[in-house]
């Protein structure tokens, strides 16, 4: 994995010193699980170097395309625990920076010349973008449903994992309709995952990275935890939530420490569930790669769930 | 740690259509996993297995029901059975009872027959909230409910045979329209109701041949009154449809289910459904103008016409086919057009107890 180079500043027009700035600063920090993730399927299939390179640096720039527009978006000031480009520079710069990401993503796919690797490429960033949007439209919602985050997360964090499992079988051809089903699934259930796990962050549960508290609810969005929380509560409750100024708060809106224990508890379990879920899709996975990728997908949501290091 | 146990088998695995079915176990139910993944195709079907939860023969029967969706059915033709009461065409009342209870098991077996056309096409995996109750509750497998949706209709055939039998021409109206509707319905590949040909049917349905078929079930004929009543109704039943339709827009869009509200997209569908709910309005009113006492016409317009307006302020304020603002419009649309029923059928018994006063 050492030999994969995502970001280098020769890939980008050098007359042009502040686009590679704003790069520089994005890409420096990230922990580049997703490239990590198509590493683990391109090893399994023996995929070129070249191959692994070119699909690598796609799900990076595809993923920090979506950050540079993100934080644009939700007004967020800090990336990666440094000023977010769009306060750096500036807000047209953020969004330009996206933009060229993804047209860079489409000459560098369209050179590959697999035109359903394009395709499946644009509809996970079009994915991407109906997702962002819905997010969006959900901002000052304090009513809705966790039902409805999930269709967001589905499009919005999902669709990466999806590409990073499938992406490698199409680029080396392999069509198998069963496959490529039970990935879709596997994708989608990492990604709620992940997206699940990062929203307990917010409530400080197995927040290793230590994480602001309550960012999402102070920017005026009820994510999945909180809408499972409040999901049978009654609107003036939701109200006493939308105020909350700190952890305390917002577990004594709860009706206490004992109540958020429980719905974290109930929560986790739901989540047990769909890990125990992904682990049954393995085993499809298992019997057409051998054990060893299968062994390593295993051991995903730990990690990205349960934020097991080790 | 949870007890799960899943299976996942293809189209073509022979164990496939008893677990569809339900009958691979007598102590295990098969619940087909719900997917975010419209677009996808299916070419394998995962299940969770869990233990039958047991309950008696008549929660089984009753808990399989849609009682709810009866009133699009029973609204029209109690307007009607006292229309006719008024006009003393009513010439025999157990016809027109047994007329109206074949008409609703027709209806609940239908209804039925659709729960198991998704679930065997694996549509309830993509719409787990319209998944049918007794199935998710693990109360009854598919089977029953075929056993439950052919005796429904059966009994709603039995049920009908007499008025057709004493009035010929309910035939005539009716034998073409169930003929076709079967005929399309065995044509479609996707379940009946996803499909924009469904909207007639419904339409037909639960409106001028129900009103018609009705009346003339009576012994009285047909009148251009009750054919407007039959418009009205229908009206009524497909607004039902569209909004399921458009709280289901995304999901539908995804997996290119064809109806008008899929077509229509989400802002077109907002005017759509705000101009189907203005003509059902204004033909109610029309109506009341032509056919009903003054009183009746302005509680109409007291009462449906401010409520309406809510309504369309409603729907042209969304602007996200996901969040509250969605959930509130369709339940505010579910209310209005509950209250729009109500109110008929209200009218009708109070005018009939005046007429009963009088005399």
């Amino acid at each position: 994995m050492s030999t994969i180079k995502i970001y280098d500043a020769k890939d980008f027009p050098s007359y042009l010193p502040k686009l590679n700035l704003l790069y520089d600063d994005l890409f420096s920090g990230g922990k580049g699980f997703r490239s990590k993730l198509v590493h683990l399927f391109c090893e399994a299939l023996k995929a070129s170097q070249s191959t692994e390179q070119l699909l690598a640096q796609t799900i990076e720039f595809v993923h920090n395309a979506s950050l540079l527009h993100d934080d644009l978006v939700d007004r967020s000031h800090l990336r990666r625990g440094k000023p977010a480009a769009w306060l750096k520079y500036k807000p047209e710069y953020a969004v330009l920076a996206g933009d060229y990401l993804l047209a860079r993503v489409m000459v560098n796919l369209s050179h590959f010349g697999n035109i359903g690797l394009v395709q499946y490429t644009a509809e996970i960033i079009s994915d991407l973008l109906e997702g962002e949007w819905l997010q969006d439209s959900l901002i000052g919602d304090f009513e809705v449903k966790p039902r409805e985050l999930d269709r967001v997360h589905n499009l919005k964090t999902a669709s990466l994992f999806k590409w990073c499992l499938r992406a490698p079988f199409m680029a080396m051809k392999n069509d198998d309709l069963e496959l490529h089903e039970v990935l879709e699934e596997m994708g989608s259930l990492l990604g709620e995952l992940f997206q699940r796990s990062d929203d307990l962050l917010d409530f400080n549960v197995r927040n290793h990275e230590g994480k602001a508290l309550l960012g999402d609810l102070k920017s005026g969005y009820l994510n999945s935890f909180a809408a499972f929380s409040v999901d049978e509560l009654s609107s003036d409750i939701r109200k006493k939530l939308k105020h909350a100024e700190n952890l305390e708060d917002f577990k004594k809106a709860l009706g206490g420490v004992a109540n958020f224990e429980k719905k974290l508890l109930e929560f986790d379990q739901i989540n047990q569930k769909k890990i125990d879920l992904y682990q049954h899709y393995i085993l499809t996975l298992e019997k057409k790669m051998g054990p060893q990728l299968a062994q390593q997908m295993k051991a995903l949501p730990d990690l990205l769930y349960w934020r097991k290091t080790s | 740690m949870s007890s799960s146990r899943w299976v996942s088998l293809e189209k073509n695995d022979p164990q496939l259509l008893s677990y569809l079915w339900g009958t691979f176990s007598n102590t295990e139910r098969a619940l087909p996993v719900a997917s975010l993944n419209a677009n996808s195709s299916s070419n394998k079907t995962s299940f969770e297995i869990v233990p039958i939860v047991s309950v008696s023969l008549f929660r089984k029967f009753v808990g399989s029901l849609k009682f709810k969706n009866l009133i699009w059915m029973f609204v029209p033709a109690l307007v009607v059975l006292i229309k006719n009461e008024m006009d003393e065409t009513l010439r025999d009342p157990v016809l027109a009872s047994l007329s109206l209870l074949g008409a609703l098991c027709l209806q609940m077996g239908i209804e039925l027959s659709n729960d198991i056309r998704d679930h065997l096409q694996g549509l309830d995996r993509l719409h787990p909230q319209s998944w049918n109750q007794a199935l998710q509750k693990t109360w009854v497998n598919a089977h029953d409910l075929k056993i439950y949706s052919w005796i429904l209709l059966s009994l709603g055939f039995v049920l009908g045979l007499p008025a057709v039998f004493i009035f010929p021409d309910l035939a005539l109206l009716l034998t073409p329209f169930f003929v076709l509707g079967f005929w399309f319905y065995r044509k479609t590949q996707t379940a009946f109701k996803y499909k924009a040909g469904s909207e007639l049917f419904v339409f037909m349905m639960f409106g001028p041949l129900l009103t018609v078929g009705f009346q003339m079930s009576f012994g009285g004929g047909f009148d251009l009154e009750v054919f407007w009543i039959g418009i009205l109704s229908g009206l009524l039943a497909v607004f039902q449809i569209h909004l399921k339709n458009f709280s289901y827009l995304m999901v539908n869009f995804q997996s290119r289910n064809g109806n008008s509200v899929m077509r229509w997209g989400f802002d077109k569908s907002k005017r759509y459904l705000s101009l189907w709910w203005f003509v059902f309005v204004v033909a109610q009113i029309a109506f009341h103008a032509v056919y009903a006492q003054a009183w009746a016409l302005w509680l109409q317009l007291a009462l449906l016409l401010p409520t309406s307006i809510v309504l369309f302020q409603s729907f042209s304020k969304l602007d996200s086919p996901l969040g509250s603002k969605m959930n509130r419009s369709l339940v505010l649309a579910q209310q209005v057009a509950s209250l729009a029923g109500a109110l008929w059928c209200f009218e009708m018994i109070l005018m009939l107890l005046q007429m009963e006063t009088k005399l």
